[in-house]
């Protein structure tokens, strides 16, 4: 991670408020019209990108058919030296002096405009926000909203002094402005450059998605029209490029449609329709390789709707100059490795947090915070900082037979000076207090070793070692609700290792929890996890890390608590103790959202009498132990989204937080200063087994 | 007796349908920001042209990839009403900012979405041209020409193999500065969709 880089981007503050607010906007337009989209397309949409990922060398070779057969010239660039190579040569032979271009990311992999500009060549961007950071010399800082992290202030100025206009800091403004500036490079331009959102290969046409009508002017103006994309691109049939251009505008902005969907070829609609040159370039730089490789061929079905940086909470705070390479934000990490390799992506990398809120809300269902979590295992640089926070466990264990040691140390300033200095665990940071002793002792050798269970609770480090009054209160309500419960000894969930990319180590764990769980499942009986990490780390990490039959069968028998409940106890109802004119604010915790279809929390503590408010605002921030990670590595990233979701869960008028994630808890504990409750705590109550602030140490 | 009342309430049920599917055609378009209205005679059409020229202060049409006989009944109710300049691209040498600026671009549509509420142009120069340049749009479609979706469509490029398609659901527009939503970037500021009841190019 690059401090440096890191403490210039926490110092532009109107930049990371607009890019947070920005992001959210788009986030909840996008789920919001997700949730409305005829689920048929998403699955055709998966099926397409999957045939492309298992099929691109066909495909290729049926696109270079197709668009040979409608008159076209076709170009397949092994390399991005290839590419450039091709346009540059190209551009150069017909005497072309200026270039105008739609939105491309692939040409920004090339270096397309650098070559041209080098030959003495024109470029002109002439999507609106590409054309921004044109003139500010400056990359795109998000894929779909390049300028995204410009104010209207600072674009005015800009525009202003690049282009000798004397623009006000309206966007209508600026806006008409660009509409007159661009219309003369339309006209004077020699050749087109466009990229391309979809390549159909039975037809070997390019289909570019835009809203601003440049692509179409791009594509209509002049003599000479170029589309370049990467192969995977590439679909088999306009069936399957239907699905990605439905699904796409809705993902990434909320919309159903874009206002423009064009379709380029040799036989496209340019103004020259007597005397029109078409080539298509398609790169593979990287992609025909991933598609062989077990980590990164999902990535290869990404559709660039970016849905994953607008959920991602570092990229909100950090943006896509920190937080991202060529391609930025999560998507950005799998994508750089493909095309520059592990090392490069490794750098990026680091920004993940894993808290998984990107799988969550890809369309593609890739599976982008274990792609990391790879990429940075096969780096293979680690900090002595990251090795020491995957012992978290140990240190746990640690607290609990030396509480009051621990508990005094965590308080005193000294010693967390010296925890900031020699462990990496920033001194400001909320830390969870020790109850002393351990679940398995508290609850003794019945839980232990009992195999007549029909529940196995797996409390994780937490439950386990910090707090096992959690822990006993899990066992008591699932027994009040008629269980029979079984608590074997077990190893902390391995997070920690997963996060900082220790695949070999979170495998060792992985291996030792199935090998102690198979044996329940195989009687049938479940697996319930009161912290959310936990029952994603047995869900969807270790059948992913393991591959094997046993961890898959732990996984489908794995439950989230709070799920498990809403779907057995069906009978609960409001108990006593619970004040009807409670209003409680509930927080959702990322790995729960990707495990927990529906709100199964919030019906709960509605059924339970509760009122429940809540917001989708994302991840709070702290993302296990890496938002206790020092300054710049971590606390002051995961402040910055800290402060953002107290405020808006302050402005709700809640006074009690619920949630199930023991360090969400901490976090939101620390930024809104507001008592937080585990979910369970509310439960046990409706039951009349303790009042929910009764015995309560830290949530 | 019964076979005939059943065909009848067929035919209801079909219009019924078919009147179904153009409100929510046009409802789609709507939210898309094309301004609408379905009609159902070619002098209604002109009129509608005459009064979206006026609101957005325009006086020069210029026709793009209409059949000759609708063109002419357009060119002959717009010269009834007066002081309207209209133009008709039909050749590709034609001087392109002679449209681009105080211009109304008319142009017939091939299809219709339902299911997004767009309209399409397929393989035709003329029709990309007076819906891209002019400062305003104007789509023209018949009833029968709506979709029901991109499954459908899909099918009609399988059919029709055309070299080049536009889906325009709606004027030009970004958000790239802030997330403020502006219309009118390098595409028509305003745009329209009249659905006809009737054929147009007869």
């Amino acid at each position: 991670m690059n401090k440096s880089r890191v403490l210039e981007a926490l110092g532009k503050r109107w930049e990371i408020e607009t890019r947070w607010r920005s992001m959210l906007t788009m986030h909840l337009r996008s789920r919001d019209s997700m949730g409305r989209l005829e689920r048929g397309y998403l699955a055709g949409l998966f099926e397409s990108r999957e045939k492309t990922v298992k099929e691109l060398e066909r495909l290729i070779a049926l696109t270079v058919e197709s668009a040979k057969k409608e008159g076209g010239n076709v170009y397949v660039a092994k390399t991005v030296e290839d590419a450039r190579r091709y346009i540059v040569s190209l551009a150069e032979s017909r005497g072309v002096k200026c270039v105008i271009k739609s939105k491309s990311m692939t040409t920004e992999e090339i270096g397309l405009n650098e070559a041209l500009l080098s030959r003495g060549i024109e470029v002109v961007e002439t999507d609106l926000g590409e054309r921004i950071v044109q003139l500010a010399g400056q990359r795109p800082s998000h894929i779909i909203a390049p300028a995204v992290h410009l104010s209207r202030d600072a674009i005015a100025r800009l525009v202003s002094e690049k282009r000798g206009a004397n623009l006000p800091p309206q966007p209508e403004a600026i806006t008409r402005f660009f509409r007159q500036d661009l219309w003369a490079d339309f006209k004077r331009a020699g050749m087109g450059i466009t990229g391309a959102n979809v390549v159909v290969a039975e037809t070997g046409q390019a289909v570019l998605v835009t809203n601003e009508g440049n692509g179409r002017l791009v594509a209509t103006m002049p003599r000479i029209l170029v589309s370049i994309a990467g192969v995977e691109k590439i679909v088999e049939t306009w069936d399957d490029a239907f699905n990605v251009l439905r699904v796409l505008p809705v993902s990434a902005v909320g919309r159903d449609a874009t206002s423009y969907i064009t379709v380029i070829g040799p036989r496209g609609m340019s103004r020259h329709v007597k005397v029109p040159e078409y080539h298509l370039v398609l790169l593979d730089n990287g992609r025909v390789g991933a598609s062989r490789d077990p980590w990164l061929k999902d990535a290869l079905r990404c559709i660039r709707c970016a849905a994953c940086l607008d959920v991602c909470p570092t990229f909100r705070i950090l943006g896509g100059h920190v937080f991202g390479d060529i391609y930025s934000g999560p998507m950005g990490v799998p994508w750089t490795a493909i095309t520059k390799g592990i090392k490069d992506a490794s750098v990026i990398a680091k920004y993940c947090v894993s808290c998984s809120l990107c799988l969550h809300v890809c369309p593609v269902q890739i599976d982008i915070p274990m792609t990391i979590s790879w990429i940075k295992h096969a780096a293979g640089e680690k900090t002595l900082r990251e090795r020491i926070l995957t012992t978290y466990e140990f240190y746990a264990k640690l607290g609990s037979r030396l509480p009051r040691l621990f508990n005094w140390l965590q308080g005193s300033r000294v010693s967390r000076r010296l925890m900031e200095g020699l462990l990496g665990i920033d001194r400001r940071r909320l830390m969870h207090r020790f109850r002393g002793g351990s679940l398995y002792g508290i609850l003794g050798e019945r839980y232990l070793s009992r195999r007549d269970a029909d529940i196995v609770y797996f409390p994780d480090t937490y439950a386990a070692y910090i707090d096992w009054g959690i822990g006993v209160l899990v066992v008591r309500v699932l027994e009040a609700l008629g269980f029979t419960v079984a608590v074997p000894r077990t190893y902390g969930s391995g997070m920690p290792s997963i996060q900082y990319g220790f695949l070999s180590k979170a495998k060792k764990v992985a291996e030792k929890n199935v090998e102690k769980l198979k044996s329940y499942v195989e009687s049938g009986a479940r697996i319930v996890c009161s912290e959310p990490t936990a029952a994603y780390c047995l869900r969807e990490a270790y059948p992913k890390i393991l591959d094997t039959a046993a961890s898959q069968r732990v996984a489908e028998y794995t439950w989230e608590l709070t799920s498990f409940i809403a779907a057995e106890a069906k009978s609960l109802s409001p108990g006593t103790g619970l004040q009807s004119n409670t209003y409680v604010f509930y927080h959702h915790p990322c790995h729960s959202r990707l495990l927990s279809p529906g709100r199964p929390s919030e019906d709960l503590l509605k059924k339970v009498g509760l009122n429940v408010l809540s917001f989708d605002y994302g991840c709070c921030g702290i993302a296990g132990t890496w938002g206790m990670r020092r300054g710049a590595e971590g606390f002051l990233i995961s402040a910055e989204i800290g402060r953002r979701v107290a405020e808006i869960i302050l402005g709700t008028g809640c006074m009690e937080i619920a949630t199930e994630s023991s360090v969400c808890a901490q976090q939101l504990r620390q930024f809104t200063g507001l008592k937080v409750r585990h979910t369970i705590r509310y439960i046990a109550e409706t039951l009349g087994i303790q009042h929910r602030d009764q015995d309560v140490l830290n949530f | 007796m019964a076979e005939r009342n059943n065909s009848q309430r067929e035919a209801k049920l079909a219009k019924r349908g078919a009147r179904l599917e153009v409100e929510g055609f046009l409802e789609r378009c709507r939210n898309n920001g094309f301004q609408v209205v379905h009609v159902h005679s070619v002098d209604a059409l002109v009129d509608v042209l005459a009064d979206w020229a006026s609101s957005w202060g325009v006086r020069r049409i210029v026709m793009g990839g209409l059949s000759k006989g609708l063109a002419l009944r357009i060119r002959s109710g717009l010269a009834g009403r007066g002081g309207y300049t209209v133009l008709e691209i039909d050749r590709v040498e034609m001087e392109i900012e002679e449209y681009r600026n105080n211009s109304l671009g008319v142009f017939r549509a091939k299809a219709g979405i339902l299911e997004t509420g767009g309209v399409v142009i397929f393989d035709d120069w003329a029709s990309n041209l007076a819906s891209l340049v002019p400062e305003y749009s104007v789509a023209l479609l018949e009833e029968s020409e709506i979709l029901q979706n991109y499954r459908d469509l899909a099918s009609l490029i399988r059919q029709s193999r055309p070299g080049g398609v536009a889906i325009i659901s709606g004027p030009s527009s970004t958000s790239d500065i802030e997330l403020t939503h502006v219309i009118g970037v390098h595409g028509p500021v305003g745009c329209g969709c009249i659905v006809a009841g009737v054929e147009l190019d007869e």
